[in-house]
This record gives C-alpha cells, structure tokens and sequence, in this order.
C-alpha cells in the first residue's frame, strides 16, 4: 500500500521541487524520511529570502550566522537577498565564502550596497568566481558618476545576464562592450531626471556598444535617453530574441522599427503604452515574421494593423491588444487567423458575442482569455469552455471553479480555499484570499501559511469583528495591505475573502507587468515588520501574462 | 514495424489482460522501449506489468488517451518549474482520487516513465501540503511523527534562519 510516508525518495525529491523555500522547510520537520529528502542539496540550487516570511530588514549579520549553519545548502547556485535593506558589503564577502559556487546573485534593492562594496564581484579579486547572472537592480547609489561606471566596466566578462532596473544609469551610456557573453540585459524604470552630473554625460565611445551575443533586452518604462544613442548602442546586435519597451517614452517608434529591421529573428515583442499606429504595425509585419508573443495594449494599433501582423507571424501564441480600438464587424475574420493562441488578452476591446464564438471556433488551443468588462452573452463563454479544452482562466480566474467567471457581472464570488488574483475597485490590483472555516477553531493565519494575526484569529471565532487596517495600525506595520472585505456567517462555516493588496497606484488606462507588481509588493513590505504573504505566492497567483488588465 | 493502429495487451500484476492501442501504449517511455526492443511474436501473450494492478492500469491509460495528442513535454523546464496552478480542469478531476491511488498512480508513472502523468501527481501532491504546518501535514497524509525530542529540537534549529521572525518570540 502506498503511503506518503515511504515513497521513493526520487519521487519525493520530486514533489517536493514543486514546493516553495517555506513548504520545503515544514515538511523537513514532518519525520525522519521527509527530513532526509528535503535536505538533499538537489532541492537547493536556490535559496531566495522573498520566498521566506522573514521581514526584510531582519537579514542581518546575525541572521547570516544562523544561515550559514543550515547543513544542506553546499550546492545553492542562486542566491536571492532582495530587499534585504540591511545587506552591506561585509555580508557580501562572508556569502561568497559560504557559497562560492554562485551562479546567480539577485541583490535588488540591497540599499546599504554602492559601487565601492559592488567591487568585489570584480576581478581580479572577484568574490564569485563563477558568477553568470548578477541583479542589481533598485539601488539608488547606482547612478552615471565615474565610481559607478569603474565598476560597470570591471564587471567579470563571465556575465550573461545583467539587471540595472531602477537605477540611474542611462542605457546607452554605459561601457558594457566588454561583457561579451551578455545575454540578457534588463533595465527597466531607470531615469536620469534631476540628476545634476547630467550635463557631463559620457561621449559616445566604442565600448559602449553592446556584444551581439545579445539576445533580451529590456527598457519598460525607461526615461531620459535618446533613440539615437539606442541604435548606436544597439549597432552590433542582430540576434535579439526579446524586445520590451513598454512606456518606454524616449524610444520613438521610428528607432523601434529600425531595431526590429536589424533583429528579424524576434519573437517576444512587448511595446505597450507606446504612441505607435498601424503604420508601425505593418512595419513589424513587414520584418518580423517569428513573433510567438507580443504585446501592444494602450497602443493606437487596429484590427487593420493587426490583421497584418497575424498573416505574417502564424506561430502567435500570445497577444495583448487591451484597449486597442478594434471594428466588432472585422473580429472574426482577425481571430481565424490566429490558430496558435494559448492566451489572448482583450479587455476594453469591446468583443462581440460572434467574436467569442469565432474564437471558440478558431483557437483550439487556448489556455487564457482576458474579456474585463464583457459584454457578451452568457452562451458564448459557455460555449467557449467547452470548446477550448485547455482553457484554465478566464478574466485571470480558473476556470475550475464554474462560478469563477461569474466575475463577468462584476460579482467576485467566494471561493472556497483558493488564492487568486482580483481587480479591485479604482484600478487597484491585489489578491484574493478566499477562506473557508468549517472548524472555526482553525486559525486562518496558519491555514495558508500566514504570519500570525492576533486580529483575524479573533475574527475567526467570533465571526464578526472584522479586523481592519487600523488594527494593523496598531501592531505597528505601516502600509499593512491586508484588507478583509466580506464575511458570510452560516450555522457552521465562516468565510472571509482578504484582498491581499499588491498595488495601490490605479492602473486604470494602462497594462501592468507582473514585475511591476512586484516592485509594488516589495515597496509594501521593504521596511514591514512582517509580511502576510510571500510573493511567490503572489505571483503564482497572478497570471503569468505580460500584462494584467486593470 | 507494426502499424499505427495495433492493439496491445497489458498484463497487470494481479492477473487481468487489457488491449490498449499502441499509440497510447508509447506514451509510456519503458512501454515505448519495450515495444522496440522485443519481436512481434513475443508480444502477442502480451506485456506483464509486475508492479501495476488493474484499477491504477486502467486509470494510467484513461489519462494517456486524454493526453493522446499532447506535444512531448520540454525537456529541460527549470523555468518556473514551480508553478503548481496550470493544471487543467480535466486533470485536477483526474486526481481527485484517494489518496493511496493518487500514490499508487505516482508509483506507477514512476515506473512507466510517464513525465506528463508523473509531475501531475507531483504536483498535486504539492498542493496539498501548501501552506500546512508540519502537525497538519502529518494529519493529511497519516504519517507519523518518528523525531525524538531532542531531534526535533536540532531540526528547528536548523530551519531557524526560514522561520518568520514573530513567532519566534523575537
């Protein structure tokens, strides 16, 4: 008889690589055989402290002690300290002598880190010899003054992913042509605004063009710049694979269109919220025909450009025209031909109801739509589950739950036991915590894994008393984002829905990213004493789009 | 060769023969390789499956028709390899089993080296110790708490740079 308790420890091994950092760590209290597989150093080629629900600021040299007694984490390979705010350069030093075989440094937000402590990733006295990947996005020290340029321009040549988002380094300026296995090059939100060594911003030299071993690049909502130095930049690279520029306003879509003549092979294109039309849809038609996902929400783009765009890139599995202006009329004849859509986004596009049905018809492989407000008539959507087999949410809910897309009335139901993204009113985007207490001695905080809440165990008994954000107040967490909203009180079960809110900025006439949201998150709890819910969590909940409609 | 629409027998280990189509059949890696390296007149008295009973053969093969047409799964998927929540509607009713089936099922895919089938259960599994304390997870899955007390106390120790920091009386 099969138990769960004497499964082969390859199958444990694993379920359990399904689980995240904290799951891992209370099964390995369960008994001796889950014990032993959780501590198989296979489980741990990350350790990421978002994953956990230590408070941020409580990482310090202490916490790094007791870390570094942990018996099994001999083979991590990707070390994830975000946000830890009290991080300095002398934790940096002790973990490359703990885990020297790092591969993947994730130092966002380490806001004690500058230039000056950054240097020891630097030869020749490099801390992490192996060092492939290294994030140092959100760090203010970070800007265009000549510490800051030194250590970009010591970074080891090893390097094939490198993330400078929010800081403020200016792309283009940089002198990255030594990197010259770089990959993947992420700044996102960075801006030179106000900065005043502005004016003596670096000449333009050969060893500021990036290597063409570039595949991804990234700018989304980066300021300050100008086009022309982006193609001078961008000279030697022909082999991207990956374009984001959303909100990228110094981008002009000229410079855009001039960048995908010189990268024909793209096949990820995310330019949402950029003021480009048709004009550069057929552009895109005319060079690109590899595309697979693509994203122009809050463009000025329609069906006209669009229907361009799908007779060039049949292999399209992934698009976002949120707010796009599209004729209902032509909407059939857009959607039959985009037989290969997982997942189409098309909130505020006003669908008709022949349009859901000629979706139903044409996209049999469709796994998520997005229709935020429909109005179509219910047979549609019924009739598209059951001719979409793989569909898995619709408006970003399961599709399990039959109820789930009542969501459509704007009547969010109660979901027993489930955690899944909402829209909240005024644009605000959270998750929602459905809960279910059919014993109501079961505290609700333990239930999913949550800090304890003194507040909502009270909540749980009497039924009643809804905690608030004053009583969060109370306990001294600023911007607390745990917001209970209904409670139902039958004879036996309690049922309270938390909106666990993950951004407060109203995203009404834009599309969000999930990395958005998690900046967002991270802002919520960067200096919290405790963090209701882990942003893995979070982001499990959310889809995995590029763009959430608000 | 056979042709594409051949029957196979399967011979489960408590005695009962099922005709299975090949196709379906080669879902299956160790069946695939079985089917390849033996000559077709060793498999007309059919395949003997030492380690799988009726009830769980029947229902790998259910899961195998379903799944007939599903492109072979990515061979390296460590990207967001953790994501437990796209499990269609169909294969969360598919597991929603006892929980000796939903082991025996795991055992079974294990052994017929099914990865689709195979990470579904996992994954399933997963789910449900998400968000349980150790105590809960015991009770879920009736195991038994075998830590003496000064080896729970060393566990605790051990996990204590993931413990949240409030509960530690910090």
């Amino acid at each position: 008889m099969a138990s769960a308790q004497h499964l082969p420890r390859e199958i444990l091994l694993l379920i359990f690589s399904h689980c995240s950092t904290l799951t891992r760590i209370r099964a390995r209290s369960v008994c001796k055989t889950w014990h032993a597989a959780v501590s198989d150093p296979y489980l741990w080629k990350t350790v990421a402290v978002a994953d956990m629900l230590i408070p941020f600021p409580a990482v310090d040299h202490a916490w790094l002690s007791t870390f570094a007694e942990a018996p099994y984490l001999s083979a991590v390979t990707t070390v994830d300290f975000s946000f830890c705010v009290a991080f300095d350069g002398h934790m940096l030093a002790k973990l490359a002598s703990l885990m020297p075989r790092t591969t993947s440094l994730v130092l966002e937000g380490c806001t004690a880190l500058g230039p000056s402590s950054l240097a020891l990733l630097a030869p020749p006295s490099s801390h992490f010899p192996s060092l492939t990947s290294l994030n140092i996005s959100s760090i203010s020290k970070l800007n265009m003054g000549n510490e800051t340029l030194s250590l970009l321009r010591s970074l080891p040549t090893s390097l094939t992913a490198l993330d400078l988002s929010r800081t403020s380094l200016l792309f283009g300026y940089l002198p990255l042509a030594h990197l010259t296995n770089l990959s993947s090059l992420i700044m996102r939100a960075c801006t030179s605004t106000g900065l005043s060594w502005h004016a003596a911003l670096p000449d333009f030299s050969p060893d500021q063009m990036l290597s063409p071993s570039l595949t991804e690049l990234c700018l989304d909502e980066s300021r300050g710049f100008n086009s022309r130095r982006i193609t001078q930049a961008l000279t030697h690279v022909t082999a991207l694979k990956t374009l984001s520029v959303r909100r990228c306003s110094s981008f002009s879509g000229t410079a855009i269109a001039d960048v995908l003549a010189q990268n024909p092979n793209i096949n990820k294109l995310v330019a949402d919220n950029l003021s480009v039309g048709d004009q550069f849809a057929q552009h895109l038609a005319a060079t690109c025909s590899s595309l697979t996902s693509l994203a122009l929400s809050f463009t000025s783009v329609t069906d006209v450009g669009f229907t361009h765009i799908a007779d060039a890139n049949p292999k399209l599995r992934l698009l976002n025209v949120q707010f796009c202006s599209l004729n209902p009329a032509l909407f059939s004849s857009l959607v039959v031909r985009l037989p290969a859509l997982t997942s189409i986004t098309l909130s505020r596009c006003h669908v008709p109801t022949d349009g859901i049905f000629a979706i139903a018809d044409s996209c049999h492989l469709l796994q998520h739509i997005d229709l935020d407000p429909a109005f179509v008539e219910a047979h549609a959507i019924y009739y598209l589950v059951e001719q979409a087999r793989d569909l898995v949410r619709i408006n970003g809910t399961p599709i399990d739950d039959r109820d789930a897309w009542s969501i459509i009335t704007g009547d969010t139901p109660i979901t027993p036991n489930s955690i899944h993204a909402v829209r909240l009113k005024d644009g605000v985007i959270g998750v929602e915590l459905g809960l279910r207490f059919p014993d109501l001695d079961l505290d609700p905080a333990k239930l999913f894994g949550l800090a304890p809440l003194p507040s909502l165990r009270s909540s749980s008994t009497s039924g009643a008393a809804l905690p608030t954000s004053a009583r969060a107040a109370d306990r001294g967490v600023q911007n607390f984002p745990f917001r209970p909203t209904r409670v139902k009180d039958s004879s036996r079960d309690t049922s309270v829905v938390i909106h666990c809110i993950v951004a407060q900025e109203p995203y009404r006439d834009r599309a969000v990213s999930l990395e958005e949201l998690r900046a967002h998150y991270y802002a919520c709890y960067a200096n919290a004493a405790c963090r209701p819910i882990a942003w893995t969590t979070v982001a499990a909940a959310l889809d995995d789009k590029p763009a959430l409609p608000s | 060769m056979s042709g594409d629409h051949d029957m196979v027998k399967l011979i489960s280990s408590d005695g009962h023969t099922i005709e299975v189509p090949e196709d379906i059949v080669r879902k299956s890696q160790t069946l695939q390789n079985t089917l390849d390296d033996l000559a077709k007149d060793q498999l007309e008295n059919g395949i003997p499956l030492a380690n799988v009973t009726h009830a769980i053969l029947t229902k790998v093969v259910e899961w195998c028709t379903h799944h007939k047409d599903d492109p072979p799964p990515p061979e390296d998927d460590d990207a967001r390899t953790r994501r437990t929540d796209d499990i269609t509607p169909w294969d969360a009713d598919f597991c929603k089993v006892e929980q000796t089936v939903l082991f025996e099922l795991i055992l079974a895919a294990n052994y017929l080296d099914i990865k689709g089938l195979l990470d579904l259960c996992c994954k399933t599994v997963a789910n449900m110790i998400k968000g349980k304390s150790p105590e809960q997870i015991r009770q879920t899955f009736n195991i038994k708490n075998d830590f003496t007390p000064e080896e729970e106390e060393q566990v605790r120790k051990e996990n204590e740079w993931c413990e949240e920091a409030g509960s530690t009386g910090k």
